[in-house]
């Protein structure tokens, strides 16, 4: 069962939208209300007493990190980019042992 | 990983943190990034982390509730942004959230960035380096 939801667009839009004859609207629509509703969801849901006292156990990790070593001249996105490479190993198949 | 060691992009980093504590923001990812975060400070090519210091990161990776397991529809996303972009799984599942959510993924791994060459994955990349969010 479907409901009927209206929206209202600009008139600019609405000629660029049948312009796009391909693209099913309505599942458009349906895919963007419910990522949206899934954020709010997610948002509503957050216990934030607890997301406070996280951010506040990563700034004295942090800062305990910084008095220890300073500004590293490094980039962990290259490390992280590493192992992905090394466990798809370059999107090849996975060797059979037989 | 920025948000616990000092080194390149980490103050954009810890701000996007600040600004989603504020609510500002809306932070979402895969479960792997724990996986990933946790392997990275492990075998951090500087930084020593303590066994107290790494049980506290992933302390403070859950109480943050950014991570989450994919829905059966972000799977299929990834295994079609995989398929169509020639990126792996673990690549994939980041971009298929950003994807599904019609949000951006921020990243500071250039690789992927210039990997991702499918339509719908276009608008959804944007480099930690460029990212406008003051302080």
């Amino acid at each position: 069962m479907l409901a009927l939801v209206t929206i209202r667009v600009p008139d600019r839009l609405r000629r660029e939208m049948r312009k796009v004859k391909s693209v099913n609207w309505s599942a458009v629509l349906r895919d963007a209300i419910q990522a949206r509703i899934e954020l709010e969801q997610r948002s509503t849901a957050r216990d934030w007493e607890r997301v406070r006292a996280a951010g506040a156990q990563a700034d004295a990790i942090y800062k305990e990190m910084v008095s220890k070593h300073g500004y590293i001249d490094f980039d962990s996105a290259e490390t992280i980019r590493y192992w992905r490479e090394m466990r798809s190993r370059g999107m090849s198949q996975t060797p059979q042992s037989r | 990983m920025k948000w616990y060691v000092e080194e390149k992009g980490s103050r954009p980093a810890r701000r996007l943190r600040e600004l989603f504590q504020q609510g500002k923001v809306d932070l979402d990812a895969p479960s792997l990034l724990k996986y990933e975060v946790a392997s990275a400070l492990r075998f951090h090519a500087v930084a020593r982390f303590t066994l107290r210091q790494l049980r506290g990161v992933m302390e403070s990776l859950e109480g943050l509730q950014i991570t989450r397991e994919p829905s059966d529809r972000e799977w299929a996303t990834a295994f079609t942004l995989s398929l169509d972009n020639q990126i792996s799984i673990y690549d994939a599942a980041y971009v298929a959230f950003a994807v599904h959510g019609r949000s951006r993924m921020v990243t500071a791994d250039t690789v992927l960035v210039t990997r991702l060459k499918s339509a719908e994955t276009r608008q959804r990349p944007i480099l930690l380096a460029d990212l406008d969010i003051g302080r």
